[in-house]
């Protein structure tokens, strides 16, 4: 951790919870982690120093039983056992599930607690599956109002099950892989556009502004290499059927964070910027972050907020280079009946396996 | 395009796979009248042949310029049936044989490959595996569950399951509790499928057998060795691409995508503001699909393309021809292989093989190589004729595999009338002559 960088400590609360702030320790090992659940099974996972079992007195270590209420009650109890645990940090991220007992009840509350000592808290919450019960997505939305008044920001991380892409139907438990990794890259992302806002500065107070949007900010991620990678690994963020419910042309706000290998070249960026301004006519803000270890690959985090209040029974639309009459065929969010070449003009980056000729384009 | 006295040698090693359990295609007995109708999106060929022994003699090919079908899909009906009607009356009064049922392809836009496993228990007494054993399996991997919209066209059996045992490829006679059939299938919409039979009765015609276009032009361009070792044949026809996957002898994927030839056309026709007929004529005498292997001087080789409303020509060059054709090449074959990837088969992509109209494109194949990064080759149909401009065209393998898919179908519900037993590929056809 260089001087300059924020403190910040990661907190699970619950198993999801637990889970994702695990997933994002194999990839930012060197920030804090701390572990609290209600399961002293499942809490057995982590280092006896950094888990903390909260409710052992109503429910003996044996988790909440999806009920929020007890949740609530554990943390409560636990408060001041809670504050030591977490320390002060610049920066708390705490990452749970809403559709859990343990999550959606003690985590609006260790945000409280953290948001005491710290100064920035955000929560990264995980959306109950599309095809859970209502009483558990209305449990959530609960939740995520008393976590909104609780915490400083809150992220939503949208968690429906990917739909088979061409590929046939996915075994759930493929889904489920798909849907914790994209949690985890969400919740990273976001980690690392918080901590370390990159070349291209973006200022914490920007961020915090987005964030702190009525209603919350949903993020999505994308990663691609090779031939247009950057305007893939946006299409990827902003189409990803985890955005489902939400109208992206509809957010006021939105951030692109764009990181890459040294290679990353300037008209990279500028095709980002143009790609992400072709979605949303809304104010976007741009950060840009070289890390060596990505080499040849990018990975593309948009953040949007400030949805209008119809976008909520809106759907997702995809986006699209041209808007595709009926009939047309359309692959990947592509009109792949306008011309290739219309469409290549607008990125002149030399594609796998051709000479750089064919790009000078002009007879 | 007319054509009288080809042969097809019957038992080449196009057709000779050691594949799952069907019949041969060896037969004694008379000559016997075989024809074959491929409704193209740019041509639509009649091809009538008659099957003796081992040998298809082709007596007549007839290509017209296609109407009222776009995508593989029949758009206009009456358009449709004319142009079939010319290409069938003149195939005839080539062959000088009557013939009133088709094997007719069909590969539209909304065709499914769909992968299938059935299982049976094997009979407890002395637990051997009966021809019945095998066509119950088969039957239940044919009984899946498809919207009211669909129906199954084709299905080709993958391999059998017998206990913990699997990749197997004739299971009759061993033993076993219990046997599982994989199979691959094809499904259309139902409309396409009526449209299609509509189109027939009005010029009083019937099919024989609606076969899925990826499976027939297997029969006529892949070798037994290609379908073993994993190979990806993708048929850029003008309104559709058709791709499958063959890997151990038979397909493991299938799909129809609604992008081909014509697109090509239509871009060059926009990036050189021409008409499309000039950028067709143009994509055919100049055109490459891979820039980098024009030389330098040639590159920079003007043509003439000309002008719509008037009758001047403008100059444009070579570079910039080759480049508008190579990004539409290029994205078509990405798709494809995407779309193997998808399946998670990119580990059998051992070789590419192209095939239909826009195969005989310039520099197709070593763009093939540099996307899918496996070996390429242009598929030909097996077919030897007087001709010099038939002989060896990419374009006419669907209409081939039509007819030796069409042959292998007949002799198969031959065979199923001498056992009793259901074949289920005869099946395929007999159910759907009783819904039509």
């Amino acid at each position: 951790m260089t001087p300059t960088e924020r403190k910040a400590t990661i907190i699970g609360v619950g198993a999801v919870g637990c889970r994702l702030a695990k997933g994002i320790r194999t990839k930012l090992p060197h920030l804090t982690f701390r572990f609290v659940d209600t399961d002293r099974y499942a809490l057995m996972a982590f280092p006896e120093e950094e888990r903390l079992l909260i409710g052992s007195s109503e429910t003996e270590g044996r988790g909440t039983g999806k009920r929020p209420e007890i949740g609530r009650r554990a943390a409560e109890e636990a408060e001041e056992e809670i504050k030591n645990f977490i320390g002060e940090a610049d920066v708390t991220m705490i990452t749970a599930s809403f559709g859990g007992g343990t999550g959606a009840g003690a985590a609006p509350r260790v945000a409280r607690f953290a948001r005491e000592s710290s100064g920035t808290t955000i929560v990264a919450a995980v959306d109950p599956f599309a095809f859970e019960s209502s009483a558990k997505v209305e449990q959530a939305c609960e939740a995520l109002l008393l976590a909104g008044d609780q915490a400083e920001a809150i992220v939503r991380i949208p968690c429906t099950l990917l739909p088979g892409e061409g590929a046939g139907d996915p075994s759930f438990s493929e889904a489920l892989l798909a849907a914790e990794t994209h949690a985890t890259e969400a919740v990273i992302a976001l980690t690392q556009m918080v901590m370390n806002p990159g070349m291209l500065r973006l200022d914490f107070g920007d961020l915090r502004r987005v964030l702190c949007e009525p209603g919350g900010a949903v993020i999505g991620t994308g990663r691609a290499g090779g031939d247009r990678r950057i305007e893939n690994a946006i299409r990827q963020a902003c189409n990803s059927s985890f955005l489902d419910a939400y109208r992206i042309h509809a957010a006021a706000n939105i951030v692109l964070h764009v990181a890459g290998g040294e290679m990353l070249s300037l008209s990279e960026v500028q095709d980002g910027a143009r790609a992400i301004n072709g979605i949303s006519q809304g104010d976007y803000m741009l950060s840009v972050d070289v890390r060596p270890e990505l080499s040849d690959e990018v990975t593309a985090t948009v953040l949007l907020s400030g949805f209008s209040a119809d976008s909520d029974d809106a759907q997702a639309r995809p986006v699209q280079d041209n808007a595709a009459p009926p009939g047309a065929f359309v692959y990947e969010g592509t009109n792949i009946d306008v011309p290739t070449f219309l469409r290549r003009s607008r990125n002149k980056r030399p594609a796998r396996g051709r000479s750089s000729s064919a790009y000078r384009f002009g007879g | 395009m007319e054509s009288t006295q080809q042969t097809l040698p019957f038992g080449s090693e196009t057709t000779q796979d050691a594949e799952t359990p069907g019949p041969r295609l060896r037969r004694s007995g008379p000559p016997e009248a075989v024809a074959a109708l491929d409704l193209g999106s740019s041509k639509i060929t009649c091809l009538i042949a008659v099957a003796e022994d081992n040998l298809i003699k082709v007596r007549s090919i007839v290509t017209v310029p296609s109407r009222g079908i776009e995508r593989g899909d029949v758009v206009a009906l009456d358009d449709a049936s004319n142009a079939a009607a010319e290409a069938i009356a003149k195939a005839q009064a080539i062959a000088d044989v009557e013939c009133g049922r088709y094997f007719v392809g069909i590969a539209g836009r909304h065709c499914q490959g769909h992968h299938s496993r059935g299982s049976v228990t094997v009979a407890k007494e002395n637990h051997v595996i009966t021809r019945k054993n095998v066509a119950q399996a088969l039957a239940a991997a044919r009984n899946i569950s498809l919207p009211s919209d669909r129906r199954i066209i084709d299905s080709v059996p993958q391999s059998f399951s017998v206990d913990n045992s699997s990749g197997i490829r004739d299971p009759i006679g061993m033993t076993g509790n219990r046997l599982d059939a994989e199979m691959y299938l094809a499904s259309e919409s139902v409309n396409s499928i009526r449209n299609v039979t509509t189109c027939l009765q009005r010029i009083g015609c019937r099919h024989e057998g609606l076969l899925f276009e990826p499976f027939a032009t297997a029969e006529a361009v892949l070798t037994a060795d290609e379908k073993d070792l994993g190979t990806v044949q993708i048929d850029i026809g003008e309104g559709t691409t058709d791709i499958a996957v063959y890997y151990a002898g038979s397909p493991r994927l299938a799909r129809v995508l609604p992008v081909g030839g014509g697109h090509i056309a239509r871009d060059v026709a926009v990036g050189l503001a021409t008409t499309v007929a000039a950028a067709r004529k143009l994509v055919h005498d100049h055109g490459a699909a891979c820039e980098a292997m024009l030389d330098p001087a040639r590159a920079k080789q003007e043509i003439q393309a000309p002008t719509p409303d008037t009758e001047e020509t403008h100059t444009c060059h070579l570079r910039k021809l080759c480049y508008i054709i190579e990004c539409r090449v290029d994205e078509i074959l990405e798709i494809a292989k995407k779309e193997v990837q998808r399946a998670g088969l990119n580990g059998h992509a051992s070789r590419v093989v192209l095939t239909g109209g826009t195969a005989s494109l310039r520099g197709i194949a070593r763009k093939a190589e540099q996307v899918f990064g496996s070996p390429a080759r242009i598929g030909r149909p097996k077919i030897y004729t007087d001709h010099p401009e038939l002989r060896d065209d990419p374009a006419f393998a669907t209409a081939v595999g039509l007819l030796v898919y069409g042959v292998k179908m007949r002799r198969m519900i031959e065979q199923k009338q001498r056992h009793p037993i259901v074949s289920v590929a005869a099946r395929s056809i007999g159910w759907l002559r009783e819904f039509f």
